[in-house]
């Protein structure tokens, strides 16, 4: 017999009993309660939400702190409207940075608190997609701009479609056309999965074709990238944004050759 | 030395005396995204929670000041920071009392000299309550 069994059932109530306190964490200030949810930012930090009595009820607030986080990541326009976005789908009002619920009734301040906890915490996350995304964009436009300064406009697609071994149809982020032959671009921006997973599956669906074009990934640094450079590389020629454009030539034709 | 894109940001909660200060190291460089470097929060509201265990730490989740360091955010064998602003952090033990020593404790941890000089005290909202 184990040493729980022996116990009976009463360590496990009280292990439960204790994780269940440590989720929610309250803290009061004169007329004010900050609770801090089970509800995380990416960064880890646990999102808080204060409430104050206010007539014959409750005002239910994040005092302006996911905003706050949003700033500290260089989100807040993005914040700015993914907060209204969500606020005017989840009841909650947002002014002056601050999401907040009021004339909450008693029987109600536990609903009150989620929701503006979970209007809090989806809005941050929105925008922080957004602005990776506003990234990509940014130094995809980059990559365009550079290749028709090298290659010349009549000769850069831009999001063009390529069919491949598969027969499936892909969407490149650039295409030039070679005297006789094609290169194709794409911008891995970030080390993550949604972003190199679709660009290293369309290489080398499209190096299985039987004439394959030239395909190039293009980095914002091999150190950023770290291992993900030598995954890009099984299908593609890697290079850097910052390439010359000796480098950006050689690499659109290397396998075009 | 000054570093070209290095800048600190700072928060507080006025209704809120000595708590709730956050301090973070960031670099913004002219033709990259902005890179967030070291972060303490100093006696926040909100716990924090580790993804992962972190040697030397034996709470994956825990309540009070606390950094998150350079050193635990940043993946050597790939030379670059961890994704999603900082998300790694270790308790801070022992805790300052007061907002100059948080100022100090930044000046020594964040390399940024001048910062006990150039920073005031926030303007709290005190009452005749609050010590």
């Amino acid at each position: 017999m184990t040493k729980h069994a022996k116990q009976g059932d009463g360590w496990f109530r009280d292990a439960i009993d204790r994780a269940v306190c440590d989720l929610v964490h309250r803290e009061f200030f004169h007329f004010e309660a900050s609770i801090s949810l089970p509800i995380f930012y990416s960064n880890g930090d646990s999102v808080v939400v204060d409430v104050r009595p206010s007539g014959n009820g409750f005002v239910v607030t994040d005092s302006g702190a996911t905003y706050q986080e949003a700033d500290s990541v260089g989100a807040a326009a993005f914040f700015t409207r993914s907060a209204r976005k969500w606020a005017e789908e989840s009841g909650v009002t947002y002014d002056a940075q601050t999401f907040a619920i009021r004339d909450v009734a008693e029987n109600n301040l536990a609903a009150a608190i989620a929701q503006v906890a979970e209007c809090s915490r989806r809005s941050y996350d929105i925008a922080y997609e957004k602005l990776c995304a506003k990234k990509h964009e940014e130094d995809e436009q980059a990559l365009y701009i550079r290749l028709v300064s090298i290659f010349t406009e009549k000769r850069v697609v831009p999001t063009a479609k390529v069919v491949g071994a598969s027969n499936h149809e892909w969407e490149i982020d650039a295409l030039v056309m070679l005297d006789g032959n094609r290169a194709l671009f794409e911008y891995v921006s970030a080390r993550n999965q949604t972003s190199y997973t679709p660009v290293a599956a369309k290489f080398h669906d499209i190096a299985r074709l039987d004439n394959p074009p030239a395909r190039v990934s293009v980095v914002p640094s091999f150190e950023e990238m770290g291992d993900v450079v030598a995954l890009l590389q099984q299908a593609s020629t890697v290079i850097e944004l910052s390439s010359s454009d000796n480098k950006i030539v050689s690499a659109a034709t290397i396998l075009a050759a | 030395m000054a570093v070209e894109g290095l800048q600190i940001r700072g928060w507080y909660r006025p209704s809120r005396p000595d708590a709730e200060v956050m301090l973070q190291l960031e670099l913004h460089p002219s033709a990259a995204k902005a890179r967030q470097l070291e972060r303490i929060e100093w006696r926040p509201l909100g716990k924090h929670k580790n993804k992962r265990p972190i040697p030397g730490i034996a709470a994956l989740q825990f309540t009070g000041s606390h950094i998150h360091e350079f050193e635990l955010n940043y993946l050597e064998s790939e030379q670059r920071m961890l994704a999603n602003n900082l998300p790694n952090a270790r308790p801070l033990s022992p805790d300052v009392s007061d907002f100059e020593k948080l100022l100090a404790l930044a000046e020594s941890r964040l390399n940024v000299k001048g910062l006990c000089a150039g920073i005031p005290e926030p303007d709290w909202e005190r009452t005749l309550f609050d010590d």
